[in-house]
């Protein structure tokens, strides 16, 4: 064995990138409904959707950039840098997801 | 053998609740893109398979790439190539669907009840039938679907997609039958012990012969109790 053992909590992690993703689903429907049934002009609906995604995207980017940058301590060995590439790669793999899922949203048609 | 086997698949593709049989513009749409959507899922399926195959043909066969490329290839590059298109095409043929409010066809009201269809017509004189819808061919109707009690969903598979009959709000389908004749439709949301037999008829008359049909039909639904 080389190294001590990650703490459980860092496990989290993995979980980071596509709970963002969960975050932007859950206000980004509950957004639209509700303009939609208040009759909201389209123009606002639809840049208020557009801001909350770019909101949604900054905080993934912010995180990824920031655990690809960051050292993982030496003494937890390689399972560190193991949990530390996957978690970097779940990080992509939710920001490409975000915008494939949602972006389409505030091109179509708002509400009818 | 291959003849005789799509034979019996595509028997599978024709009857009163058949998708894949549509007789108007909404279901046709839906259709192809039905169709579009398994050509692109053969598409893949058959790269898949060839690539599969000459790995167990070809022992050795892409070892010469490394996995990071494999998976960037296999695992991305090959379903985005044809998921992406699908993506859009479905996006673009959805939106078409749309009941773009503009200009207006004919109402027609579908309220839904454990386990009930009402139809109400608001432009012929508000008449009412019952599990039977009458529509005139070939002209576009707009259908306000709600429910008095549970979500229950209005689907009449040979004409358009589905849409949920929700208590408390109001949601309009757009839907036009082409040819005259009779179609079958059914709810499409688990409503409770009677949603398996909630269907209801739908009787698509000559525009000439559409008032005098409706009329009748509205009379025999008063009749009963
Ligand atoms: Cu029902």
């Amino acid at each position: 064995m080389n190294g001590r053992a990650v703490p459980p909590r860092r496990l989290w992690l993995l979980a980071a990138g596509f709970l963002v993703w969960c975050s932007a689903l859950v206000v980004l429907y509950a957004l639209h409904a509700i303009g939609c049934a208040f009759g909201w002009q389209a123009g606002a609906l639809r840049w208020s959707l557009a801001i909350v995604l770019f909101v949604h995207l900054i905080v993934i980017a912010w995180m990824w950039r920031h655990l690809a940058t960051a050292r993982p301590e030496p003494k937890l060995g390689q399972a560190a840098v193991f949990l530390q590439t996957v978690v970097v790669w779940t990080l992509i793999a939710a920001l490409v997801a975000t915008v494939i899922t949602f972006a389409p949203s505030l091109v179509l048609k708002t509400c009818i | 053998m291959v003849v005789a086997g799509l034979m019996a698949a595509l028997c599978g593709c024709s009857g009163p609740l058949s998708t894949l049989d549509p007789s108007g513009p909404s279901a046709a749409s839906i259709a192809l893109l039905w169709w579009v959507m398994l050509a692109g899922a053969g598409v893949l399926f058959a790269l898949v398979l060839t690539l599969f195959l000459l790995v167990v043909l070809r022992p050795g066969w892409g070892s010469r790439l490394p996995s990071s490329r494999w998976i960037v290839l296999g695992g991305l590059a090959l379903p985005a190539v044809i998921l992406l298109p699908l993506i859009c095409y479905g996006l673009l043929a959805g939106e078409r669907l749309l009941p773009l409010p503009g200009h207006s066809p004919p109402r027609i009201e579908a309220v839904a009840r454990q386990w009930v269809w009402t139809f109400r017509y608001p432009d012929r004189g508000n008449v009412a039938t019952t599990n039977v819808l009458h529509l005139p061919a070939g002209t576009p109707v707009d259908i306000d679907v709600s429910s008095e009690d549970v979500i229950h969903a209005f689907w009449v598979p040979r004409l358009a997609g589905k849409i949920d009959a929700v208590p408390g709000q109001v949601n309009h389908l757009r839907i036009q039958a082409d040819t005259p004749g009779r179609y079958e439709g059914q709810c499409n949301e688990f409503c409770g012990v009677g949603h398996a037999r909630m269907h209801f008829v739908v009787i698509v008359d000559r525009p000439a012969d559409y008032p005098a049909a409706l009329a009748a039909a509205a009379a025999t639904t008063k009749a009963e109790p």
